[in-house]
C-alpha cells in the first residue's frame, strides 16, 4: 500500500476511534464484561445484604427501639444508649469481657507464634505432633466445653493432676470467683492455639530462604534474623491472626454457656452471653440490641488500631 | 449497538449497589413496621368463617416422648370427632422457650401451645394470651372447669390473673423427695422412717448420708440443693423464705436471711455440697451420687425404676418454726391460646386443649405427668400408682412462683444474691441489700398487675 493509502487508513480510524460509534462499541465491551462480573457477584452480595446486612441495619433500629418481643418495637431515641453506662450488669460484662479477650488474645499471639517456630523446623515425628496438636480445632466448641466441664469437676482428672501444686483433693475450678475466669481462658486458649498456629506456618512457609541464608552469610544470629527478617515479614498473617483472634474473643458465648451460663456471680458473663439474657429471657430485645451495637462499634474501632498499627501493606519482598 | 447509560462506568456499578441496598431498605421498613400475625388479628373486623369452613390450629409442644405419643393419639381422635377442625401438631425438640419467643415476636407463633408458668407474666402483660373460653370446652362456667380439679385454688393459681384463668394445665408438677433406700441402709438409717421432715433435721441426716473418700473429696452427698438455673431460687429457696411466712420479692427481711443463710451454712460450715458439685438434675442420683434428691417430679419416677434404684417418697422438708406448711413451689405447663389468633382459632384451639387435658390417667399412667382433676384422684390406677400422691399432698398446700413479668431477670437476680453470699463470701444482709434493689428496679420497669 501506498503512504497516501496507508495514511488515509489511520485517518479513518483515527476519526472512527474519536467517533461516537467506536465509544459506544468500546463501552459496550466494557459493560458486557461489567454485567457478567456484576451476575456472578449478584447471588452472595443479594445473600450477603439479605442475612448480614439487613440484620445489622435492623438491630441499629432495635436499638433504638423498646421492644418486648412480644408487642411491636416503639421507637424512643437514644434512651437505651443513655441507659447503658448505668446498667450495672452492662458495666459487669464490659469488665468480664475485657478480661477475656486480655486473656485470650496475647497468649494465643505468643504461643501459637511459638508452636509455629517449632513445627517448621524438621524433626521426627513432626506430622504427627502437628496433626495432634491441630485436633481441638476440629471439635465444636460446644463439645470443647462439655468435654471440659467434666474433666474440671471438683475431683476430677484437672484436679488430681494438679493436686501437687494444689495440694488440695478438689478444686472448684468452675465455682469460684477468681478461679473461674482464668478456667475459661485457659480452655479457650487449648482450643484457639491450634488454629493459629497452622495461619502462622503458613506465613512462615513463605518466607524465601535465601533472605535467612543471606543473613547467615552476613553474620546475622538466630535472634537478629528472627527480629529483622521473620517478624517484619510476617506483617499481613500477624494482621491476620490479631484481628481475627480479637473479633473471636470480643464475641466469646458459647464457652460461657454451656459450662457456667454465666456464674458464678456473673464472673463470666460476657457481653455475648448477656445480649442473649436481655434479649430472649428477659424480653428487652431493644437493650439487647444497643449493647450488640455499642460491642461492633468497638471492634471497628479496635480492628481499625490494629491494622493501622500494623501496617502490614508495607510489607515488600522486594 | 444497545447499551444501558446507567453501566456505563464505575458510578453506574456504585448505582446498581445502590438500588440493591434500596431493596434491602424496602424489604427491612417493610419488617419494621408491624410484623404480620399468621391469623387475622383478633376482634378487628375480620368476619369470624362460616361454620362449614375448616378451620386450621398450630399447636406448638415440648418435646417428651412418651407424652408426644399420646398427644398424637388424642389429637387424631379429636379430628376425627371434630372434622371442621385440623390440627397442624409441631414439636419443638430443643430450646422450645427461645423459638416460641421468636416466633411470637415475628407473628409466626402458634396458637395454641403449652408453657410453663414462668412466662405467663410476661405474657399476661404484654396481652399475649386470651382468657380461657370454657364454653369452647362444652362448659357452661370458669367455675364449673375449677370444680373438676383438686385444690384448684392452689393447683389453677399459676395461671390466674384478676380472677380469671388464662391457661389450663397440661402438666402439673411440684418437688418431693427421692431417697435412695440402699445409701441410706449403709449409713444404719431407715429412709422411710428416719427421712427428715425439717430443715433442721436435714442437715442431721447429711451429714450422716455423706462419704468422703481418704483424701477428703466428696464422693457422696446425702442432700444437695439445685445449684444449677436460677429458676430453682424461686422452686426452692423462695419457697422455703414463704414457710417462714416471707416473701422471695423481699429480701431484706429476717426471712430471707435465715433461708439464705442455710444455704451458706450448706457449703461454708456443714460442708455438705455447693454449686461445685451442681451436675444436672436427675443424673446425680441415678449415678448414686447423691441419697436425696429433692428436685424431682412425679416425671422422674420410671427413669429411676429403670434405673433399678430402690426409692421411697418423700414431702419436702419444713422449718421447724414454720409459719406456712407449703413445700417447694408448684410448676406447670398450661395451654395458653395466641391472642392474634383470629376468634374462630382461638375457640378451636381452647375446644382442644380441653379435650386433650381431659385424660388425667392416661397422661399419667404412660408419661408420669400429672393433671390434678377430682377423676384422676378417685381412680384404680391413680391409687396404685406408688408415692403419687405424695405430690399431689404438697399441691393442695404449695403454691406457684409469683406470677410476674421478667420472671427469669428476676430469678437471675435472686442467683446473683446467693452466689455474692456464697461464692464470694459478702456478708448476706450486705447481698440481699444489693439483690433488693435489683428486683426493685426490675419490677419498677413493668409492674405486676
Amino acid at each position: 500500500m501506498s503512504e497516501q493509502q496507508l495514511s488515509v487508513i489511520a485517518k479513518s480510524q483515527q476519526r472512527f476511534k474519536q467517533s461516537g460509534l467506536w465509544t459506544a462499541i468500546r463501552r459496550d465491551m466494557i459493560f458486557r464484561r461489567s454485567i457478567f462480573g456484576i451476575l456472578f457477584v449478584a447471588p452472595a452480595m443479594l445473600f450477603f445484604l439479605v442475612f448480614s446486612v439487613y440484620p445489622m441495619v435492623n438491630g441499629v433500629y432495635l436499638s433504638l427501639t423498646q421492644y418486648t418481643l412480644l408487642k411491636p418495637p416503639v421507637f424512643i431515641g437514644l434512651d437505651n444508649y443513655m441507659g447503658l453506662f448505668s446498667n450495672a450488669q452492662f458495666l459487669n460484662g464490659l469488665k468480664v469481657t475485657a478480661l477475656f479477650v486480655l486473656g485470650t488474645t496475647i497468649p494465643k499471639w505468643l504461643i501459637s507464634l511459638g508452636l509455629a517456630l517449632l513445627f517448621v523446623r524438621q524433626f521426627w515425628g513432626r506430622e504427627v505432633f502437628k496433626t495432634l496438636y491441630f485436633t481441638p480445632t476440629l471439635l465444636s466448641a460446644v463439645v470443647v466445653s462439655l468435654v471440659w466441664k467434666l474433666l474440671l469437676h471438683p475431683g476430677g482428672l484437672v484436679s488430681v493432676l494438679a493436686r501437687p501444686i494444689t495440694q488440695k483433693p478438689e478444686m472448684f475450678w468452675l465455682a469460684d470467683a477468681w478461679l473461674t475466669p482464668l478456667t475459661l481462658i485457659a480452655v479457650d486458649n487449648w482450643a484457639g492455639i491450634p488454629f493459629f498456629m497452622i495461619i502462622w506456618i503458613a506465613g512462615l512457609v513463605n518466607i524465601p530462604k535465601e533472605f535467612y541464608e543471606a543473613a547467615l552469610i552476613d553474620g546475622a544470629g538466630r535472634w537478629q534474623a528472627f527480629w529483622h527478617i521473620t517478624v517484619p515479614l510476617l506483617r499481613p498473617t500477624t494482621l491476620f491472626v490479631i484481628i481475627i483472634s480479637t473479633i473471636n474473643s470480643f464475641q466469646a458465648f458459647s464457652l460461657q454457656y454451656v459450662m457456667t451460663r454465666g456464674g458464678p456471680s456473673n464472673v463470666t458473663t460476657t457481653i455475648a452471653l448477656l445480649v442473649y439474657n436481655y434479649g430472649f429471657n428477659y424480653f428487652k430485645m431493644g437493650e439487647a440490641a444497643t449493647m450488640s451495637v455499642f460491642m461492633f462499634v468497638v471492634i471497628i474501632i479496635l480492628t481499625f488500631i490494629q491494622i493501622r498499627s500494623i501496617r502490614a501493606e508495607e510489607t515488600s519482598y522486594t | 449497538m444497545f447499551t444501558f447509560k446507567v453501566w456505563q462506568s464505575r458510578v453506574g456499578s456504585w448505582r446498581c449497589l445502590a438500588l440493591l441496598w434500596a431493596i434491602m431498605l424496602l424489604l427491612m421498613s417493610c419488617n419494621i413496621v408491624i410484623p404480620a400475625p399468621a391469623s387475622a388479628p383478633a376482634g378487628e373486623g375480620v368476619a369470624p368463617a362460616a361454620p362449614a369452613e375448616k378451620v386450621t390450629v398450630v399447636y406448638w409442644a415440648h418435646d417428651f416422648t412418651p407424652r408426644v405419643e399420646l398427644d398424637k393419639k388424642y389429637i387424631a381422635e379429636f379430628m376425627e370427632a371434630n372434622p371442621d377442625i385440623e390440627v397442624q401438631y409441631e414439636v419443638i425438640p430443643a430450646d422450645f422457650d427461645a423459638k416460641l419467643r421468636t416466633a411470637l415476636a415475628a407473628g409466626t407463633g402458634p396458637d395454641l401451645f403449652a408453657q410453663w408458668n414462668g412466662d405467663i407474666g410476661q405474657f399476661y402483660a404484654e396481652e399475649a394470651i386470651v382468657p380461657v373460653d370454657f364454653t369452647a370446652m362444652g362448659l357452661n362456667s370458669q367455675q364449673e372447669f375449677m370444680d373438676l380439679y383438686v385444690a384448684p385454688e392452689n393447683t389453677l393459681q399459676g395461671a390466674m390473673f384478676e380472677g380469671k384463668l388464662y391457661g389450663i394445665p397440661n402438666e402439673l408438677s411440684i418437688y418431693a423427695c427421692y431417697a435412695n433406700k440402699k445409701m441410706f441402709e449403709e449409713a444404719g438409717l431407715d429412709a422411710e422412717t428416719d427421712f427428715p421432715a425439717t430443715w433442721e433435721d436435714m442437715v442431721i441426716v447429711a451429714e450422716k448420708l455423706t462419704k468422703r473418700d481418704a483424701d477428703g473429696k466428696l464422693v457422696q452427698r446425702g442432700f444437695d440443693f439445685a445449684w444449677g438455673g436460677s429458676v430453682w431460687m424461686f422452686l426452692q429457696w423462695g419457697a422455703m423464705v414463704r414457710q417462714l411466712g416471707g416473701s422471695e420479692l423481699e429480701l431484706t427481711t429476717p426471712e430471707a436471711e435465715q433461708a439464705m443463710q442455710y444455704w451458706v451454712d450448706w457449703v461454708h460450715k456443714y460442708e455438705l455440697g455447693g454449686p461445685a458439685y451442681w451436675g444436672a438434675q436427675l443424673d446425680d442420683f441415678l449415678a448414686g451420687k447423691v441419697a436425696i434428691e429433692c428436685d424431682l417430679g412425679s416425671w422422674a419416677r420410671p427413669q429411676i425404676e429403670e434405673a433399678n434404684i430402690e426409692y421411697t417418697v418423700k414431702p419436702v422438708p419444713i422449718w421447724a418454726n414454720a409459719k406456712n406448711k407449703n413445700h417447694f413451689d408448684i410448676y406447670a405447663y398450661f395451654h395458653m391460646v395466641n391472642a392474634r389468633s383470629a376468634p374462630e382459632v382461638q375457640r378451636a384451639a381452647w375446644k382442644l386443649a380441653g379435650f386433650l387435658d381431659s385424660h388425667p390417667i392416661e397422661y399419667m399412667v404412660s408419661t408420669g405427668l400429672l393433671q390434678a382433676r377430682k377423676e384422676l384422684v378417685e381412680s384404680k390406677e391413680y391409687q396404685d400408682t406408688p408415692y403419687i400422691n405424695v405430690f399431689l399432698d404438697e399441691m393442695t398446700v404449695s403454691m406457684y412462683s409469683p406470677r410476674i413479668p421478667r420472671f427469669i431477670e428476676v430469678a437471675d437476680a435472686l442467683a446473683r444474691a446467693r452466689d455474692r453470699a456464697v461464692v464470694e463470701g459478702m456478708d448476706i444482709k450486705e447481698s440481699l441489700a444489693i439483690g433488693q434493689q435489683e428486683i426493685d428496679e426490675i419490677l419498677a420497669e413493668q409492674p405486676m398487675e
